[in-house]
């Protein structure tokens, strides 16, 4: 039990310092608690290993901006489950998502929208 | 030596010059300023050459202004036209078909009363009122002005059916419609084709994620899909087990947790890309229904397709 609350504690630190340290006010928003801890731990990797890794992403949005979007949208828990679904299916998503234009590259366009089977 | 010439106006040329001008003066009332074209005709060629331009939302003004000037002008009905497609080009399609309906309403003899229609339909159409756009296109058909608006009617509407699945009134009303035996023929075999379309079972693909992760993915002939599906599950299970089985109970707990997301993403998955795929078949199959019979058209500079109706301005 005190290894899963060191780990949670892990987790919040981790994350925390991003709304808290780096300028930005945390927008006000109708989210969830959990939805924010998840959509700080996507910030988090947006502002420290994004950069690192450089860009090489293919689709537009790309999977952290997809992720955020998603747990804005639908909630923490379909938010959470069309990420999975965004992180597995990438791969032969050029069968199914049109081709946009983005800068001097073209990319796969997949928002969340387009997951959303029930929801036309 | 100078030599000094004075001329001096003779009396018959000084009552010409009088009478030239007592003759031209009053032709300048009749004279017009601005070329060939009077005020409206001005008026209506600039709204329509900013149309043409695509500076929709500029040519709604210059067309409204056309219409408040010269509400009964020669243009009327062509800028009453041309008012409501800018406004469905400015993503107002609603607006567009108030404007459209009251242009049917001031002139319903209008010649350009099948456009009209066609048009409403089809805006009816992308608004989701996919039963009035067909009722639409159907008046055209029963009441249009020409053959050939007929016919274009015909083919929205058996595009509009099998775009619904409704495969036995599309025949039933292909009986009927105003086309020659020969497109008749074209348009069966399309309809054979959208019944036998390969479409994947949404069911199928997300029960056997839940058997095996990856499996459904697999069934979808995404095996790439399906072999990072796999992976992932696979690794996580063997890590929360081995968690478990060497007491580190804390971790095996967090790794569970973590598994169960991308389980349950798994089959969510599955099911959504079978949908995707299904939705991605139908379209593509209706997109090229559509350019077969002049429906729809598409340009290298615009990616996408968009209803036509043919009219040379």
């Amino acid at each position: 039990m005190r290894k899963i609350l060191h780990l949670l504690l892990m987790v919040s630190l981790l994350t925390l310092p991003f709304s808290g340290f780096c300028g930005e006010p945390p927008a006000p928003s109708p989210e969830s608690e959990t939805s924010s801890l998840f959509t700080l731990g996507i910030t988090g990797y947006q502002k420290l290993l994004s950069p690192v890794l450089s860009s090489r992403c293919y689709m537009q949005p790309s999977c952290s901006a997809y992720a955020k979007q998603a747990l804005s949208e639908y909630g923490p828990w379909l938010g959470l489950l069309l990420t999975v679904d965004r992180l597995l299916h990438e791969a032969n998503e050029d069968r199914t998502s049109p081709l946009v234009r983005q800068d001097n590259s073209f990319k796969l366009f997949d928002p969340p929208a387009a997951n959303v089977w029930w929801k036309k | 030596m100078t030599f000094k010439t004075t001329t001096r106006p003779s009396k018959l040329r000084l009552f010409t010059s009088g009478l030239l001008l007592i003759v031209l003066l009053p032709s300048l009332v009749w004279a017009d300023p601005g070329g060939n074209q009077s005020a409206d005709e001005s008026q209506f060629a600039f709204a329509r050459h900013l149309f043409q331009h695509h500076d929709y939302f500029r040519a709604i003004t210059e067309f409204k202004r056309y219409l408040f000037l010269y509400p009964s002008g020669a243009k009327a009905d062509e800028a009453d036209y041309l008012l409501g497609e800018a406004l469905v080009q400015t993503k107002s399609p609603k607006e567009a078909i108030v404007q459209w309906e009251g242009a049917l309403k001031r002139n319903p003899s209008t010649s350009f009363k099948d456009e009209i229609q066609f048009k409403i339909g089809k805006a009816l159409w992308e608004l989701g009122q996919e039963d009035r756009a067909l009722s639409q296109w159907e008046n055209i058909i029963n009441e249009g002005l020409s053959s050939s608006s007929k016919a274009t009617a015909s083919r929205a509407v058996l595009w509009g059916l099998i775009k619904q699945k409704k495969y036995d009134q599309a025949r039933l009303k292909l009986k009927t419609f105003p086309l020659t035996a020969s497109e008749q023929g074209i348009h069966e075999t399309y309809f054979q084709k959208a019944e036998q379309l390969p479409l994947k079972s949404p069911i199928t693909a997300g029960t056997l994620a839940a058997l095996l992760p990856g499996a459904g993915h697999w069934y979808l002939d995404r095996h790439q899909d399906a072999l990072i599906a796999f992976s992932i599950n696979g690794l996580f299970i063997w890590g929360a087990v081995s968690s478990f089985q060497q007491g580190n109970t804390g971790l095996g707990v967090l790794l569970s947790f973590i598994e169960l997301a991308w389980y349950s993403g798994n089959i969510y998955s599955a099911v959504n890309t079978a949908h995707k795929i299904n939705r991605k078949q139908e379209t593509d199959f209706l997109e090229g229904y559509g350019i077969r019979f002049g429906l729809f058209s598409s340009t290298p500079t615009a990616p996408g397709l968009y209803m036509v109706w043919q009219h040379n301005f």
